[in-house]
Formats: C-alpha cells, sequence, structure tokens
C-alpha cells in the first residue's frame, strides 16, 4: 500500500472508477481532510488548507500544469512532518495521484481554462468576499 | 521535595560531542553545543512542550521520522543531525506553510525588528514562497482586551496565549475556537479577556498577533533602549526590563529571575508604568502657603522642612511604606533616631509584634524562598490573598500544584482565588488568624483542647486536625505563606507566638527546603524593618537606645499634642492606616507635616505642608529586600522629571541642616553605611547584588542574626469574639488594583476600584439588599458606602471591605482592628 503512495489508515478502501475525473477525487479528499485537521500541527493545517486552495484553482480554470509541481511538493512537505497522520493521509494519495495522473489533471486543467476564458465573455458576479465569517467576537476597534 | 539532581548526558550533535544536564530538551541541550534549534511554540515557562508548530525538527538516528527536539528529552549516546538536507527541507517547510497565511505587514506590525517569525523566516526559511492563493482574513485589529489588541491574520497558532491562560495563570479564559485553518485564539464567551497576569501573552507571543494597546505604535526596537530594574510597586518585586525611549518609559517586559518572578509580571507591573508619566504627577517641592499647596523652590522647601524638623526635637513622628528603598528607610530612621531624638517610626501599618518576636519571624533559618514554594511537599496559605497582596507569589503556588505535586492547604477568611487548587480549604472568621494558630499548635501537639480551642475560635475542629494531618504528613518541606495582617494588630504578640509554636512543631527552622514566606503590607516591607523603621528595633533588629511609638501610638501622640511633626515617606495615613478616623484627627492636630509624594492622594493634599517630590521607581537607585531576604537592586531607567530629587539626598540633606552631617554621599556609599549597620548584610555591596539578586539569609553574614525568643511559647487563650446582635463581622482585603498607580495609568483606569461590600446571600437577604445596591456599612458611628456583591462563597455572617480605596477605604470603619459592623441598605 506504501510503495503505492497511499495507506490503509481506517482500513476503508474508496472504489472510484475511470468515469469520475481525478480532479473530483482529489478535492474530494482534500477537503476531507482540510475540514478534519485539528489545527495544531502546521504542515498538516496549512498543507491541507493550500492543497484545497490549488486544487479548487485548477478546476475554476485559473490553473497552469506548473501548479502540478507546487502541489506534488507540497503533499511531500506535510509527510512525516507532524505529530499524527492525518496530514500524510491525504499526502500520499493526492501525491500519487499526481505523480500517476498527470496527463488527466493536464487535460482538467486545459479544458477548464478554456471553459473560463469563454466566461470571461459573460463575466460572472464577483467571487464571494474574502473576509471570512469568524471575524470574532468583538466590536470593531475605533 | 527532593529537586531533582542534575547529571549530565553525552550525546552527538552534528558530529560533535556535547554534554548536557540529563532530561533536558534536545532545543536546550543543543545550546550546550551551540546549536540553535528555531522554534515558535516551545516554552519552558508554560509546562509540558506542546510540539505544535514542528519548527524544530531534527534527525535522531534510529528513528524513522524527523523529531521535534522540543519535546524529546537528551539521552545517553543519542546522535543527532540538525543541519542534514532532509532537516532542511523540513524547516523550509514549516516556514513556508506558517507564511501561507501570514499578512507579513511588517512595517506597520509592532512586533517588526524583534520578531521571531521574521528572524526564523530569515534564517531557516525558503526565502520564496510558491503560495497564490488569497490568505485567510480576518477583521483586525480587535481588542481582546483594553489592554491587549489582537491580529488574528498575523496569528501562527501556536497555542502559547492559549497555554498559559489555561495552565499557567489557569483563569481559563483563552481558547482556540474552531479547527484546522480556519482556527483562532478567543475568550470562551467572547468576554474581553480581563485577568490579573493578561499582560504576559504579549510577552509571550512570538509574533505580532498580540499587541500591548499602550504600547503599539508607540516605539520601535531600533530606537529604544532597555535597562533592568525591580519592580515596587508590590512585595513581590518582581525583575523587571524597561524599554525606554527618549527619557520615556514605554512599557515594562519580565526580566526572566528564576527565583523571584519566573519570568511572568501581573497587570499592575506590566501597565502601572505609566504612571511615572501622568500629569497629577508632583515633579516641584511644594510648601502649604495661605493654605494652599504651591511650587517652590528647593531650597524653600527644605529651609521649612528642617525648621519644621528643628523645632520639633523629640517630637517627631514617621512613617514609611511602598516602594521606600533600603537607603531611604536607613537614613530615615538616622534622622529621626540619630538627629531628632525621636524614635517613633513604623513601616507596619498595624503594628506588629514586639522586636524579639518579629525578629524571630525574620530569622534566616525559617526564610523560605520561592523556589521553597515550588517544591514543597505542602504549602499552606494563610490569612492572605496571594493574588492581590503579591500576585506572582499565586502563580507560583499554582505551577508547584499543577507541575509538581504540591498539597496545598488555604485557611483564610475570605474566599480565595487559590480554593480550588487546594485539597482543604478552611475559612476563619475575619482577624480569626491567631484562634487558627493556636488551635493548630494544640492538634499539631495532640492537645486534648483542640475541640475547645477550635469550638471558640468558630472553627471547625475536624478541619483542623485535618489541616494538621495534611502539613505533617506530606512531607517534612513545608512553607506558610501568609500575610502581615496574621501577625499585626493589638495582639500581634500573641500571634507571632502561635506562629513561632507551629512553625517549631513543623521543624520549619531545621528543613532547608521548609520555611515562612510573609507577604508584607508594603512592597519593601522587610527592607524598612531590617533597615530599622520600628519603633522599637534599630537597623539589623538590634535594640534602639529609646524605644519610639508605633504608627497607632504616634496617631495618638499627634491627636494630643505629645508629638507634633510627623514626617511621611511614601504614606498616605488616610489610605493605607487602619482607623482613618484617628489619623484624620492627628494630621487636622499636627503643626507641621512633611510628605514625599509622586500624586496628591487625599491625606497629602489636604494635611501636608511640606511636599518632595518622590521619584518614581523607574527613576530610583538603591536596594530593597524581597519577603525571602533576596536584596535586590534598582537601577534608574529614565531622568528625573522636573526638578526632582533623588529622594536619599534629600533625607541625607535634611540630616545634615538639622545638625548631622554625613559628609558627601553618593547612592553606592549609603548602600554600604547601611550594610554596616545591619550586622547580617555586612559587606554586601551592588555589585555582589548584581542583576539577580542576593539572599542575605545564604550569605555567612546572616550568622550575625540576634538571638531571638525561642518557642514553644505558653500560648494565651485568644479572646472569644463578641456577640454579633445582627452585625456582621468585618473582614477587610487589599485589592491588586487599589493603588495610586494604577489610578494615575490611563491604561489601568477601567480596573480602579470602587468600594464593593461583599456579602453572603442568606445575610443580603435578610438584610433587604439586592446585588449592586448602593449600601452603607457603620461602625461606631463612623460609616462608608459602598455597593453590595452578593457571592455565594462569603460565609454567612461577614462581610469584606477592600483596603486601600482612594476616598472609600475600608479604614473609616475599621477603628484599628476588624470589629462589627452593621450594614443597611441606603
Ligand atoms: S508578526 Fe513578524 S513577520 Fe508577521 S507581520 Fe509582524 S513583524 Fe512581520
Ligand atoms: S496569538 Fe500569538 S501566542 Fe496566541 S496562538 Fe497566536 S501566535 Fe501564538
Ligand atoms: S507582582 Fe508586584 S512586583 Fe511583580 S509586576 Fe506585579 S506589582 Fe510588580
Ligand atoms: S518548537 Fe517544537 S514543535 Fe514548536
Amino acid at each position: 500500500m506504501a510503495k503505492a503512495g497511499s495507506m490503509l489508515g481506517s482500513g476503508s478502501i474508496i472504489v472510484v472508477d475511470e468515469t469520475v475525473p481525478v480532479m473530483d477525487v482529489a478535492r474530494k479528499v482534500a477537503k476531507f481532510y482540510a475540514h478534519e485537521s485539528c489545527g495544531k500541527c502546521t504542515p498538516c493545517r496549512e498543507g491541507t488548507n493550500w492543497t484545497v486552495k490549488m486544487l479548487d484553482r485548477m478546476d475554476s480554470g485559473e490553473g497552469t500544469p506548473m501548479d502540478l509541481d507546487i502541489l506534488a511538493g507540497v503533499q511531500e512537505q506535510i509527510i512525516g512532518n507532524c505529530l499524527c497522520v492525518l496530514g500524510d493521509s491525504m499526502a500520499m494519495p493526492i501525491g500519487s495521484m499526481v505523480a500517476k495522473f498527470r496527463e488527466e489533471f493536464e487535460a482538467h486543467i486545459e479544458a477548464a481554462r478554456e471553459r473560463q476564458e469563454a466566461a470571461v465573455l459573460h463575466p460572472e458576479p464577483e467571487p464571494a468576499a474574502m473576509l471570512s465569517d469568524t471575524t470574532g467576537p468583538y466590536p470593531e476597534a475605533a | 521535595m527532593p529537586r531533582p539532581e542534575l547529571r549530565t548526558v553525552r550525546f552527538t550533535l552534528d558530529g560533535r560531542e556535547v554534554e548536557a544536564p540529563e532530561n533536558v530538551m534536545l532545543v536546550d541541550g543543543a545550546k550546550y553545543g551551540d546549536v540553535e534549534i528555531p522554534v515558535f511554540c516551545y516554552e519552558p515557562k508554560l509546562g509540558q512542550p506542546v510540539g505544535a508548530c514542528r519548527m524544530c525538527l531534527v534527525e535522531i538516528e534510529g528513528m524513522p521520522k524527523l523529531q521535534t527536539a522540543c519535546s524529546t528529552a537528551v539521552k545517553d549516546g543519542m546522535v543527532v543531525h540538525t543541519q542534514t538536507e532532509r532537516v532542511r527541507t523540513a524547516q523550509q517547510a514549516v516556514v513556508e506553510f506558517l507564511l501561507v497565511n501570514h499578512p507579513l505587514d511588517c512595517p506597520v506590525c509592532d512586533k517588526g525588528g524583534e520578531c521571531p517569525l521574521q528572524d526564523i523566516s530569515y534564517g531557516w526559511g525558503p526565502g520564496t514562497s510558491r503560495f497564490i492563493e488569497p490568505k485567510r482574513h480576518f477583521r483586525k485589529p480587535l481588542e481582546l482586551s483594553p489592554l491587549v489588541a489582537i491580529d488574528r491574520e498575523r496569528c501562527i497558532l501556536c497555542y502559547r496565549c492559549v497555554r498559559f491562560s489555561q495552565e499557567v495563570a489557569e483563569d481559563y479564559q483563552l481558547v482556540l475556537l474552531d479547527r484546522g485553518a480556519q482556527s483562532f485564539v478567543a475568550t470562551f464567551d467572547g468576554h474581553p479577556y480581563v485577568a490579573p497576569f493578561s499582560g504576559n501573552i504579549v510577552e509571550l507571543c512570538p509574533v505580532g498577533a498580540l499587541t500591548s494597546r499602550a504600547y503599539r505604535f508607540r516605539a520601535r526596537p531600533w530606537d529604544v533602549e532597555d535597562s533592568g530594574s525591580i519592580c515596587t510597586l508590590c512585595p513581590a518585586q518582581c525583575n523587571v526590563s524597561f524599554t525606554v525611549r527618549d527619557e520615556r518609559l514605554m512599557r515594562v517586559l519580565a526580566r526572566q529571575n528564576d527565583e523571584v518572578d519566573d519570568g511572568w509580571l501581573c497587570d499592575k507591573g506590566r501597565f502601572a508604568y505609566q504612571s511615572a508619566h501622568a500629569d497629577e504627577r508632583i515633579v516641584e517641592p511644594m510648601v502649604r502657603d495661605g493654605g494652599e499647596l504651591r511650587a517652590v523652590s528647593w531650597e524653600r522647601a527644605l529651609g521649612a522642612a528642617a525648621s519644621a524638623l528643628g523645632r520639633a526635637q523629640g517630637r517627631v513622628g514617621a512613617l514609611a511604606g511602598d516602594g521606600t528603598t533600603n537607603e531611604e528607610a536607613f537614613l530615615l530612621q538616622r534622622l529621626l533616631r540619630e538627629a531628632l531624638d525621636s524614635p517613633h517610626l513604623d513601616s507596619r501599618p498595624a503594628g506588629g509584634p514586639p522586636r524579639e518576636l518579629a525578629a524571630a519571624l525574620g530569622a534566616p533559618a525559617l526564610a523560605a524562598t520561592m523556589l521553597d514554594l515550588e517544591h514543597a511537599h505542602a504549602v499552606l496559605v494563610l490569612d492572605c490573598e496571594p493574588v492581590d497582596d503579591m500576585p506572582i507569589l499565586d502563580l507560583r503556588i499554582r505551577k508547584g500544584v499543577r507541575r509538581r505535586g504540591v498539597r496545598l492547604a488555604v485557611a483564610t477568611s475570605r474566599p480565595s482565588s487559590l480554593d480550588e487548587n487546594a485539597e482543604l480549604v478552611v475559612r476563619l472568621p475575619p482577624g480569626g488568624g491567631e484562634a487558627l494558630l493556636a488551635a493548630l499548635d494544640a492538634a499539631l501537639t495532640s492537645a486534648s483542647d483542640v475541640e475547645e480551642r477550635s469550638a471558640a475560635a468558630g472553627l471547625d475542629a475536624p478541619a483542623l486536625r485535618q489541616l494538621a494531618a495534611l502539613l505533617t504528613e506530606a512531607g517534612e518541606d513545608v512553607v506558610v505563606v501568609h500575610g502581615e495582617r496574621l501577625v499585626s494588630g493589638p495582639r500581634a504578640a500573641h500571634a507571632a507566638r502561635a506562629l513561632l509554636n507551629v512553625a517549631e512543631r513543623l521543624r520549619l527552622a531545621e528543613h532547608e527546603g521548609a520555611g515562612l514566606l510573609e507577604a508584607p503590607a508594603h512592597a519593601n516591607g522587610r527592607g524598612l524593618r531590617e533597615a530599622g523603621v520600628l519603633p522599637e528595633a534599630a537597623p539589623g533588629w538590634t535594640e534602639p537606645a529609646a524605644a519610639g511609638r508605633s504608627a497607632a501610638e504616634i496617631a495618638a501622640g499627634l491627636a494630643d499634642g505629645d508629638l507634633t511633626t510627623l514626617y511621611l515617606l511614601h504614606v498616605d495615613p488616610l489610605r493605607t492606616q487602619p482607623d482613618r478616623g484617628a489619623w484624620e484627627r492627628a494630621l487636622a492636630a499636627a503643626s507641621t507635616v512633611i510628605a514625599h509624594a509622586s500624586v496628591l492622594t487625599e491625606g497629602i493634599a489636604e494635611h501636608a505642608d511640606v511636599v518632595f517630590p518622590a521619584e518614581s521607581y523607574a527613576e530610583k537607585e538603591g536596594t530593597v529586600t524581597h519577603p525571602d531576604g533576596r536584596l535586590q537592586r534598582l537601577r534608574p531607567a529614565i531622568g528625573r522629571p522636573g526638578s526632582v530629587r533623588a529622594e536619599w539626598s534629600v533625607l541625607a540633606e535634611l540630616a545634615e541642616r538639622v545638625g548631622l552631617p554625613a559628609g558627601p554621599l553618593t547612592g553606592p556609599m549609603v548602600t554600604a553605611m547601611l550594610a554596616e549597620a545591619v550586622a547580617f548584610y555586612a559587606g554586601i555591596t551592588l555589585d555582589e547584588i548584581g542583576g539577580k539578586g542576593v539572599r542575605w539569609p545564604k550569605r555567612e553574614a546572616a550568622s550575625a542574626f540576634p538571638g531571638v525568643e525561642a518557642g514553644p511559647f505558653e500560648l494565651e487563650r485568644p479572646p472569644a469574639p463578641p456577640a454579633a446582635n445582627g452585625r456582621l463581622r468585618l473582614g477587610t482585603y487589599r485589592s491588586l488594583w487599589a493603588a495610586p498607580e494604577v489610578e494615575a495609568s490611563p491604561a489601568l483606569k477601567f480596573l480602579a476600584v470602587r468600594q464593593r461590600a461583599e456579602l453572603a446571600p442568606a445575610d443580603a437577604e435578610r438584610l433587604g439588599i439586592a446585588d449592586g445596591a448602593a449600601v452603607s456599612v457603620a461602625r461606631n458611628g463612623a460609616s462608608l458606602a459602598a455597593q453590595a456583591a452578593i457571592r455565594s462563597a462569603i460565609p454567612a455572617g461577614t462581610v469584606f471591605l477592600a483596603e486601600g480605596v482612594e476616598g472609600a477605604g475600608a479604614n473609616a470603619v475599621t477603628g484599628g482592628e476588624p470589629g462589627l459592623v452593621e450594614v443597611r441598605p441606603g
């Protein structure tokens, strides 16, 4: 399992057939772990969050194939550097997905870019406000 | 408790053999090999490491994964690599990750220039970032409290502030909410983080996420200087470092001294520096002229004071307190005793036991240290509230209980904030300290009359037996922490004997790690007594040529004309002395009142005839003595404002003018005079005291301590408390915030104390008083307005008032000693 760049974790195996885009699988996995990260160790907290943001960007047509190198690098930076293996559990499969399905990712990025270019002619509404909801319990300092 | 012995281990660090103490964490062990391992979350003061930030990863042979050097102890034979490619890659990864969500607003960030994140990014980071996604955003800055601003974007989630709140101060207010990359620091209930030690988180935060609102944007590390001294705003005498810019104090930081403060400060010490620059500060000498105090020249003020003193030969009284240094104290007693033939001086607001007994309590063998508190088998907190009387003591006691399993017993009349940490809590009636000690003495000697004595004292006999059992069974190292109030008042001698008996039964003098630790009423209380500011003890607890009057007797003497002149060194009697009525009469009758003061508090404004401007503690030079016998050195951090002069020189000059010349003096010469006069300080120099202080009980000269009365004593039965008849028993306490320095510091004004009458729910109901309602507390015709505060922990039949509240202190109704008061609505 480890040789294949994955792990058995809780003992569950996810079966995905070839009709499902690898990008969707990667995003699903990354979002799950970013959501589950407790946030204590830096590499896991920031790495899962970064991975999600990158995948989302690629999926929305703002990415380039070079992003895949960063994505793979980020996964390497997580593995083995945290207290528990939650981060590893994301980094290993995402890392191997990039390695083994790179072409499919590249095609997905390319297709998304084209879609997005077409959309420039019909601009979508502004992206959601960047301000987080969790602005804290106190009124803004005067 | 036996202290851990230091053994050394050898390990290999980057190919070199290094020796380090056993069991230290690798981060610290590496320092012995001159290797710095970068850290963010590691801070040994906070207790066990958490290993959160992962900045300290190193390679250890035999372990497949990189290990966190902050939470791995060095072992014999360990082979560690900190400079390999693998380690470097991991370090760069962590820095890159930390900066992913970091705003990098260094140009406008208070931490810039002294920021571990900047330093570590520069030293160990990759130099570039590949992150181009949007960062996480928060509204910023927000008020975490009136003292601390929080910028959540800068937070690197290192847990330090949260651990401080949860595991050091134990105020349990700060938490990390949410999880993962959404985590943020907040108080659990959204209320501002207001707690006695909250300011420490600003210093702990390794980034600019937590900043002091009083310091924000006021200076940069490169245009300030640091100046080490001592905080003399309370008896804890924490070691501090003043940040100074252009002769102004900008902030106060801890100057860690494990034997004094453990690296913490309370918020008073951290923010009350502002009082040094307050508008209301007196910066020129003043003389009363046509009923009003007017600024005058030094010549005129000194002349007026000297002629008044000269006229009053034999009829002068003096009080000294607060931050008075040992040198000032010594010169004051010299002036009074030798030049004015008036041995009437006191530094204990409510008096104390006679010389032999007082000295016996201050004997070197009985002195417990701050470290002893942490390593004791058991600690008894007796009739004091550490967080108010000597705040840092509170943190030290908590640390002992939490980290070393110290068994804590609390015996106080007012509910204590340490109750929850204590194995045993005994509530005594206000003023019942002596009776408790007498009953404890009986319990410790298995005397047959424990029940009887306990009942007479309004105490629960089984609880007392339990207390005696705890103190004897825990182990030999027992530390008794008590307040000055325990051994003061008219029955001080009896209380002192009872305390000495208990010390004797527990063999406190025989065991190195056992002893007494007193929180005195004044910041330098111990130093003042040792320097001879007592009616019946000259410097070094020696017998003076003539005994003088105590504080209460000085008041009486002034009121009936036996004394005519009063010298006040940092004391406003209307504020600090019990029995305000007596002092009002005394001040009104005194023909001349000479005061050293920094602000015109009530008594000074109305009654002083000559006012000398006092130096702030940041301007003073000299020494003070910690309650555990440590002499510490004050060094001036800023120049004196206006025409303020060194106060010791004022005292020396006055002595000269009334015919007691000492020749030209310098500060260190006065210290030398003091060391000569106090036998057990012999030979101490400012150099020896240095930056960390020196405990005289540990020096050879301690053998010159005078012989003292030895117990055990036959104890007289304490008088039974008077019948209540519907009245309530009055207890008093001193709030940390009831201080002129707090009132004069803008940042702390929100904490200024208003008088509250703390009542038990049952009494409040019986008296028809609602929480927050206005009440009046009356005794012997005097009354005091207060706001009712109903607290369920207050024992029925008692009411508590704060001392030292400007204009509304409990001393209006104490009449010298706590007694029975009537509490009425309105
Ligand atoms: S915390 Fe440090 S790195 Fe961050 S903005 Fe402030 S100075 Fe810069
Ligand atoms: S606010 Fe500061 S101390 Fe607290 S977790 Fe964040 S970085 Fe650490
Ligand atoms: S505990 Fe006392 S000495 Fe320490 S900082 Fe606070 S006021 Fe100053
Ligand atoms: S310093 Fe070791 S994990 Fe933070």
